[in-house]
């Protein structure tokens, strides 16, 4: 949570002896981030309050005033063109020659026929804050002629400090004056939370009741009668409004003063709208209708916690207030209200209001049990001094006793094993002293209690947090960690099978990028639909609160965004595309977590080669891209890699042009070219080519181990076969009757031409294979391979009613 | 320089071939050499005159192997037939060979027709890159793997208790706002940082523990100029007796150093996370400046890497870790932040735009 801190309000708490600079510095390596340092106002050289005696009607110009401004001891005239200017209030005046916090020269001009001799300013202009909706109304006490530094001060520096979610103590300016003097050595200010009460007893104006205990461990309440609603005097408004609140009127102004001073948020309400003139704090109805003080009537539930008076909700327990009890201009007797709320019932409220407020920002982050009498005391004075009326005498104070803090026993030998720091026991003792620990020696150790705004520290490891805060982590001298230690073999084996799996991935990527595939990464998430379209029968894992539908479902198949970035870049006219995708893919299972099985997806567009002077373009084709994801195969080590005819109605292959991959007989994925139908739905005008491997089956049979085998002894036959057949004998019916008949004496067996043509039968297809026998024991014959051959042939020829083609 | 070549292989052709005391498998043998040898400086030639100065020496009227033909009688009389059908089979081989490679001079010279111009375009085999984000993952693991490290993952979809209970963010925890989050359901997320995976680490094994996590994380952010819904994070863990802060500093130190040189330093600046007391924010002097401020590090001559700290002893509690007898650090690093200064890439969205105009690298 950011908070905007004022260093002239700050200074009020402790003296700071370093620049801004250094301060800034300084409350980084503490813990507080600074995230801006900014100026507001100026010195206001040249500018007065003036008092504007009389209001005319531009004579060219409706929308301009003509102002005649006493700015003590002579009057200006002065064109004004705010609506909200209005005879007889009290201006900030910009005379000729002063120059505005942004460096525009005010000077003698001539408008619209008539001249002008200064400005009168709003806010923003003074660089104050950024309103621009009208001119700054001072207070009408004020002195016409006075310098405006003198009314507003001079200028302000105002510090944005990111307050840490674990540091709520620091979400005041007493909380922050306490961090800097724990820096400096100096003294803290803390301001006085005696009211002068001199009212009758409260108990007989107003009465609390907490039905929820829990909830609010501590509530307490005071009544100031006979106020008068206004404009919070200029020092006041000054201060709020640089730390970022709007000023609204002197009591709720004061609220939020005191809030900012000391961090307890507090509440005013008009005693006189409260029904029973008490406050009952207890948890909502089912279904319990409230007005906010935004005007939204919202419905609220039973883990949140309400404030109520006698009758009705009056606001919803350290996030927000009512309408219906609100202070107005015509409230004489304010009750208020200073609570400490539990944590989580807070940040139920906040969330079943969807509201976040400077309250309940500070209760979900856990509140001082001690601090409500304080502030509410400190808040019920400065009421009294700038609304007026009496405060009356004593507190209601509902609580439930708080135990004592915690008390913490802290080994110096636990410190320096944590930190790595050589620390001795005064030095540490005098780090948390600044702090404002009670610290006192046990034998060896410390025993340390905790302050009650500390609610954060608990634990001896809380304690050495504060020790290395104070001491500095840049004065932590880096160290080396131990060697890696003599593990246990079922480390090493873990590591290794570890490794062994990363390395396969590693290998995927070097060979895929070796083939001249770029690699791409993708989103995981994207619109259900295209799931759908790439993988019908599978349902998607859905994100219930998703930024946008098209970001609502995880990818169940990389093809779905592999086709998107084929498409971006064939947008941007890049030709010849060849990407991969590895990566993970989620499928829901029945309970538990979905499956994230990890995919490869390649795709090609374009050529097969990059354009060459040499000869004309050739498209990537079936077989180039059967070829890459065999060679794929074999060069993870799979055994056994073919392709077979893949007959399954997959929407993201063309029937014709698709196959599957299999290795030792197990599918490992599929390719072809991407339909037309999926093609139409991206919008993607020429033809894709893809693959989509299984990774996880690939990475089962994928083997590390290479066996290398000794180059043959003895001398191999070769042969040629060129055989005629019918069409529908597939490559593969050929090789298998190739293999089936020569058994271990076939070295290897290669297609080298398939031909059909004139010379060939209509429906028929000649076939040329290379064979090549070797023995590992002997010398074959020529007879012997020819006999082979013959055999072969045969085969074939009963089988597939081949002919031996001459 | 070719003829050169060949006559150096002459030289020891005639030399490792003697001709006397010849028995058959010897000369079996020699027959198998030869054609090895008579293959090899095929492969090599490639003009048809060197091709018919091999031609000569192995099959000429006083070539190698139609000297061994000439002896083959000095062999026992059972060896003869099977030297004889070596020696052919080696001739076959050989003609073949100068045949095919005949060819391949001739098209060669065909296509080049005229004098070699060396400035045309060669061309190129295809060339392929590696996502930044997967070189930066390799080479942080490679160093972290130095370190003794190991590299670990685990879901992307994980339970909340894997994500943040156990990570000591309880429900109504303020700090789960730190973390916009994607819901599936109550009680899966998507994960917002890789660490739940070091909670699972935990679970199985006894200290000692070195990890690194990297992977894909989430966060329910409206994407703009320097946030994006999907990260990729890197988170570290060591878990012994006696691991220190101090060496949370050294270590990520020597990280810094390898990763970007030896002049790195790094700064620890006071933080906080639920899942680690003390918290420390941790930066790099920056790597474009040296220190000196610029435009990459806004002036300071930092640049914030991300949050470490010694492990709070709550999560040891959830994972049943005596934390009087262990202690340990834990950081972690976007992948993407640091492949932005080692690459010099200027915006996170390019990560995953996947433009291959930048993705090609020449
Ligand atoms: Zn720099």
């Amino acid at each position: 949570m950011v908070i905007k801190v004022p260093l002239s309000w700050l200074r009020a708490y402790c003296d700071i002896p370093w620049s801004v600079e250094e301060l800034v510095e300084r409350l980084v390596m503490t813990g507080l981030e600074v995230d801006a340092v900014e100026t507001v106002g100026s010195d206001f050289e040249g500018f007065v309050a003036g008092r504007v005696e009389r209001l005319e009607r531009h004579p060219n110009a409706d929308r301009l005033s003509l102002c005649t401004v006493d700015v003590g001891g002579e009057s200006l005239q002065i064109i004004c063109g705010a609506p909200n200017v209005a005879a007889g209030q009290m201006v900030p005046v910009a005379r000729v020659g002063a120059a505005l916090p942004d460096g525009m020269a005010i000077r003698r001009a001539r408008i619209r026929g008539v001249e002008s001799f200064g400005m009168i300013c709003s806010e923003a202009e003074l660089n104050l804050s950024d309103d621009h909706d009208g001119i700054m109304v001072l207070d009408g006490a004020t002195e016409p002629g006075r310098p405006l530094k003198d009314v507003l001060g001079g200028p302000e520096t105002v510090l944005s400090i990111d307050v840490g979610t674990n540091r709520p103590d620091c979400l005041s300016l007493v909380g922050l004056a306490r961090e800097i003097t724990a820096l400096s050595g100096g003294e803290t200010r803390i301001p006085s939370g005696a009211a002068a009460d001199s009212g009758p007893p409260v108990e007989s104006l107003a009465g609390v009741r907490v039905d929820a205990p829990d909830d609010c461990p501590r509530f307490v309440g005071r009544v100031i009668t006979g106020v008068r609603i206004g404009p919070s005097p200029d020092w006041l408004k000054r201060r709020i409004e640089a730390a970022g609140i709007r000023s609204i009127s002197n009591v709720v102004d004061v609220t939020n003063y005191v809030m900012l001073e000391l961090g307890q948020p507090l509440h005013a309400y008009d005693l006189d709208r409260l029904a029973g003139q008490g406050i009952v704090v207890r948890r909502a109805r089912a279904e319990e209708a409230f007005t906010t003080l935004d005007g939204v009537e919202r419905t609220l539930g039973p883990d949140v916690l309400m404030i109520a008076d006698h009758e009705r909700s009056i606001g919803v327990g350290g996030v927000m207030g009512g309408l219906n009890t609100e202070i107005t201009e015509d409230t004489e007797r304010v009750f208020l209200e200073g609570a400490c709320f539990d944590a989580v019932r807070v940040r139920r409220g906040s969330k079943a209001l969807q509201l976040q407020t400077d309250a309940s920002r500070r209760f979900e982050r856990g509140m001082d049990p001690e601090l409500q009498g304080e502030a509410v005391g400190r808040a019920a004075g400065m009421i009294a001094e700038v609304a007026g009326g009496v405060v009356a005498e004593g507190m209601i104070d509902v609580r439930t006793p708080a135990g004592p803090g915690p008390e913490i026993r802290l080994r110096p030998d636990r410190v320096n094993g944590l930190l790595g720091t050589g620390l001795d026991l005064d030095e540490i003792a005098t780090f948390l002293r600044r702090l404002r620990f009670g610290v006192r020696p046990a034998g060896t150790d410390l025993e340390v209690s905790v302050p009650s705004f500390r609610r954060d520290v608990h634990r001896e490891v809380d304690l050495i947090e504060e020790v290395a805060r104070l001491y500095g982590y840049d004065r932590i001298e880096p160290a080396a960690s131990a060697p890696p230690r003599e593990e246990s073999v079922e480390a090493r084996e873990r590591e290794k099978d570890l490794r062994g799996r990363q390395d396969v991935r590693r290998r995927l990527r070097d060979t895929m990028t070796g083939f001249g595939f770029t690699e791409v990464i993708t989103h995981s998430l994207l619109h259900p639909d295209l799931n759908r379209l790439i993988d019908p029968s599978r349902p998607s894992v859905m994100i219930d609160n998703p930024l946008s539908p098209e970001l609502s479902a995880m990818r169940t198949s990389l093809a779905a965004v592999v086709l998107n970035v084929v498409r971006w870049n064939a947008n941007r006219k890049v030709r010849d595309i060849r990407i991969f995708e590895a990566g993970r893919v989620y499928w829901p299972k029945n309970g538990g977590l979905p499956d994230e099985p990890e995919q490869l997806c390649f795709a090609v567009t374009g050529q097969r080669h990059d354009p060459h002077w040499d000869g004309p373009p050739q498209a990537f084709d079936f077989f180039d891209l059967k070829g890459l994801a065999e060679a794929l195969h074999g060069r993870l080590g799979l055994d056994r890699v073919e392709t077979v005819p893949y007959d399954n109605d997959d929407p993201l292959f063309d029937a014709d042009r698709t196959g599957e991959l299999r290795a030792d007989g197990v599918r490992t994925g599929r390719f072809g070219a991407v339909s037309y139908q999926v093609l139409d739905r991206y919008e993607i005008r020429e033809p894709v080519w893809m693959g989509v491997i299984d990774c996880g089956v690939l990475f089962g049979k994928a083997s590390e181990r290479r066996n290398y085998h000794a180059p043959a002894k003895y001398p191999a036959v070769e042969r040629d076969l060129a055989i005629v057949v019918p069409e529908e004998v597939s490559h593969r019916d050929i090789l298998e009757e190739i293999r089936a008949c020569s058994g271990d004496l076939l070295e290897a067996v290669e297609l080298f031409d398939v031909y059909r043509g004139e010379q060939i039968a209509a429906h028929c297809k000649s076939m040329a294979y290379a064979m090549r026998f070797r023995s590992g024991e002997r010398t074959l014959t020529d007879a012997e391979v020819t006999k082979l051959q013959d055999k072969v042939l045969r085969r074939l020829v009963g089988r597939y009613r081949a002919e031996l083609r001459s | 320089m070719f003829a050169a070549g060949c006559g150096a292989s002459r030289l020891a052709a005639a030399s490792s071939f003697p001709m006397k005391d010849r028995t058959g498998p010897s000369m079996l043998q020699e027959a198998e050499a030869i054609e090895t040898r008579a293959l090899e400086e095929i492969g090599r030639a490639d003009d048809p005159s060197d091709l018919e100065d091999i031609r000569i020496r192995y099959m000429g009227k006083n070539g190698d192997l139609t000297r061994i033909l000439r002896s083959v009688g000095k062999a026992a009389p059972e060896d003869r037939p099977r030297i004889g059908q070596r020696v052919n089979q080696a001739k076959q081989a050989i003609g073949e060979a100068l045949e095919a490679r005949r060819a391949a001079c001739e098209t060669g010279r065909e296509s080049a027709s005229g004098p070699l111009d060396v400035t045309l375009p060669g061309r190129r085999p295809p060339l392929g890159s590696k996502h930044p984000l997967t070189l930066i993952r390799e080479e942080v693991s490679e160093i972290f793997r130095d370190m003794g490290f190991s590299v670990v993952d685990g879901p992307e979809v994980e339970w909340d208790y894997y994500n943040f209970e156990a990570l000591n963010i309880p429900r109504d925890h303020p700090a789960r706002d730190m973390q916009d989050t994607f819901y599936l359901g109550s009680d899966i997320v998507l994960r917002t940082h890789t660490s739940p995976v070091q909670v699972r680490v935990m679970e199985q094994q006894q200290p000692p523990v070195r990890v690194i996590v990297p992977g894909r994380t989430y966060r329910n952010e409206n994407p703009d100029a320097t946030h994006a819904f999907t990260f990729h994070q890197c988170e570290g863990l060591y878990v012994d007796k006696g691991v220190t802060m101090a060496q949370l500093k050294g270590d990520m130190t020597y990280f810094a150093q390898r990763l970007f040189g030896g002049k790195v330093k790094v700064r620890f600046l006071p933080d906080f996370f639920p899942f680690t007391e003390p918290s420390v924010q941790y930066d790099f002097s920056c790597v474009a400046c040296g220190g000196g401020g610029c435009r990459i590090c806004k002036n300071t001559g930092w640049l914030e890497i991300s949050g470490a700290g010694m492990v709070d002893p709550a999560v040891f509690g959830f994972v049943d870790y005596d934390p009087e007898l262990y202690t340990g650090y834990a950081f972690g690093m976007g992948l993407d932040r640091l492949a932005m200064f080692k690459y010099g890439i200027e915006s996170i969205h390019m990560f995953l735009e996947n433009d291959l105009r930048l993705l090609e690298r020449p």
